[in-house]
């Protein structure tokens, strides 16, 4: 069973206050809540969202079950200005078949963004 | 003085009368009774108002194993000294072999002379060192030990000190907690010690034999017995409260119109895990969540075993399935059941094998489960479950829902809601949440769903809507019990299976 830990500013700053129909929505929305400290919430993840266990991706998903932000997000996609490789040793192949990139820019990546990004790997 | 007191003293009461001033050992002895029945006997005393007892803590100092020996022969030391006071210098090998003491005795013996001055060791020889006199006296821990057993807040400096240094040494002394009981006689008691009590002829007991014929008790007076003294508790059989448990919610399916499902506790792999589309790697099947038998048995029809194959290789129903090579020896493997839904799953397969306008029905089970956790409050390697199936071609989500709501309400939770959820064997699933009124907190009574076509369409042969679900059991059972360690449901300790009340819904 997977967990992601929210900042609860993040939360009310970006999706909204936390009250009782917030908390019932985000349990209807298919992630129980499982604690709320006084900095952090914490989420259960089911296995068959990878897509809900950072931050951003859950916001992405909540939104829209809320109506606020519906539709598939676009996002802006540039062929890269030069040709990138990426070294893999081939020893990596057994248990990592595929690897794929993406350069994203504009981004500030701070503590936060850093926990997140383990998060995802770590789930 | 009351006749009717005298009258219901019992023989051993009357016998331990005269040496109530006495000790409880003393009394013992000279009433030629145990000890128990004279504490019997003294408590009847004291519930008829003519003594009062207090029970009282003692320290007492009593002779250990080592002590006991060392009383006959002599303290090591005073081996040593007696040896050493003849040969005045002997080398230590030379000591140790006349005086023939243990190695450990031999050390001890000589720290003790040491401490005392009594002896020097130089260049590996022992002399003795002190007055002539000392030898032929006697020491605080010869005349301690000889004086023992003792009360410990009775002992002077001295007999402090001799203790101290004694007990540091092996099975010599030890001070042990003695429970004693104090009595004191009260006014009503005293007038009775004095009035020198005879009881002639009194019968204590009433015996068939006696009721035959009027000569045996006609005209005889009896003992009067105290009917409102308490009498010991009597606990009457009943069934184990999570038992009674299950039997509640036995009656519910069943009056829902559910037929219970039986089945072993040991089953295949194949009916665990292969059936219900649980891919062969995947880590509920490891050691460190089931319990493995070293044993492997037959698997069921070939036609199923194909269905299932397929089913996992490259999926039915518009799944792609697991994509990998279903390995058949791996559901060979008996294991202890971990959910009652392999009960669920041989009986959509024994629905398949009708004719079939009669593969459709409702089903439930109850039954125990095993997992590999670490046991602890709040978790245990066994646990009940109730488990159910709908199988008819016109149900839904919907009715999926009213069920669950019509159990738990019926099992005593007035406020259910359903909240979206992911159970492997199901899609869509969902989770059933009770109000609690007093916690005030929303229960998480378990998982519900429709069976994947992965599952209904090798079992069943046809996919359609299977209501399905499996929930704990043990977290309702320990709610309405008020338990709060889940290891009290299982540990079948009589106290308290005599104390826990009845299930009443």
């Amino acid at each position: 069973m997977s967990n992601i830990k929210i900042p609860k500013k993040l939360f009310e700053k970006e999706i909204g206050k936390l009250n009782d129909k917030m908390k019932h929505k985000i349990s209807m929305f298919g992630t129980p809540l499982e604690s709320i400290e006084e900095n952090e919430i914490e989420l259960e993840i089911f296995p068959d969202r990878p897509d809900l266990l950072s931050y951003q991706g859950f916001k992405r998903g909540f939104l829209a079950f809320l109506g606020k932000k519906t539709g598939l997000k676009q996002y802006k996609i540039n062929k890269p200005e030069k040709d990138y490789s990426i070294k893999i040793d081939s020893s990596v192949k057994k248990i990592w078949p595929y690897a794929v990139c993406a350069i994203v820019k504009g981004l500030k990546f701070d503590d936060e963004k850093i926990k997140e990004v383990v998060d995802i790997q770590k789930n | 003085m009351d006749k009717n007191l005298i009258e219901s003293l019992s023989p051993n009461e009357i016998k331990i009368l005269p040496y109530l001033k006495e000790s409880i050992e003393e009394i013992c002895k000279k009433s030629n009774l145990n000890k128990v029945s004279v504490i019997r006997a003294l408590e009847y005393l004291q519930n008829k108002g003519i003594v009062k007892l207090t029970p009282i803590k003692k320290k007492v100092v009593e002779i250990g194993i080592n002590g006991a020996l060392y009383k006959k022969k002599g303290l090591p030391e005073r081996r040593l000294l007696n040896l050493l006071g003849e040969k005045r210098i002997l080398s230590l090998q030379e000591a140790k072999k006349l005086s023939k003491l243990s190695d450990e005795e031999f050390k001890a013996s000589i720290g003790a002379l040491k401490n005392k001055a009594l002896i020097e060791i130089k260049n590996g020889k022992l002399m003795f060192t002190g007055q002539k006199q000392e030898i032929s006296k006697k020491s605080l821990e010869e005349m301690f030990l000889e004086s023992l057993p003792l009360e410990h807040d009775s002992l002077n400096p001295e007999q402090l000190y001799a203790l101290k240094s004694l007990q540091n040494r092996k099975d010599i002394v030890y001070v042990l907690e003695k429970k004693s009981i104090s009595i004191e006689i009260t006014e009503l008691g005293k007038q009775l010690m004095q009035s020198g009590i005879k009881q002639k002829n009194l019968i204590e007991t009433i015996t068939p034999d006696m009721l035959k014929n009027e000569k045996f008790w006609k005209g005889k007076r009896f003992r009067r017995y105290d009917v409102t003294s308490p009498v010991p508790e009597i606990s009457g059989g009943k069934r184990h409260f999570v038992n009674q448990a299950l039997d509640y919610s036995r009656k519910i399916w069943t009056e829902l119109g559910f037929t219970e499902m039986t089945g072993d506790i040991i089953q295949s792999s194949f009916w665990v895990f292969d059936a219900l589309f649980t891919a062969q790697d995947h880590p509920v099947r490891e050691l460190q969540d089931t319990f493995y038998l070293n044993k492997k048995t037959k698997l069921p029809h070939k036609k199923l075993v194909k269905a299932v194959k397929e089913s996992h290789e490259k999926g039915v129903g518009g799944s792609k399935g697991w994509r990998y090579s279903w390995d058949k020896e791996d559901a060979k493997k008996l294991v202890l059941r971990t959910h009652t839904t392999c009960l669920s799953a041989q009986k959509l397969y024994e629905l398949s094998q009708l004719p079939k306008e009669q593969r459709k029905g409702k089903f439930f089970a109850l039954g125990k489960n095993f997992r590999n956790e670490t046991v602890d409050w709040s978790h245990g390697f066994e646990f009940y479950q109730t488990e159910g199936i709908v199988v008819n071609e016109n149900v839904n989500f919907r009715h999926l829902l009213g069920y669950l709501e019509q159990f738990y309400k019926k099992m005593g939770f007035e406020k259910i809601k359903f909240a979206p959820a992911y159970f492997p064997y199901t899609e869509p699933s969902v989770e059933v949440l009770a109000w609690h009124p007093e916690k005030k907190i929303w229960l998480e009574l378990g998982g519900a769903g429709i069976f994947r076509p992965e599952i209904s369409i090798p079992l069943l042969g046809k996919n359609i809507p299977i209501l399905a679900w499996g929930q704990g059991f043990d977290r309702i059972i320990m709610d309405y019990y008020r338990i709060k360690d889940l290891r009290e449901l299982y540990k079948n300790n009589l106290n308290q299976l005599r104390k826990m009340k009845f299930w009443v819904k």
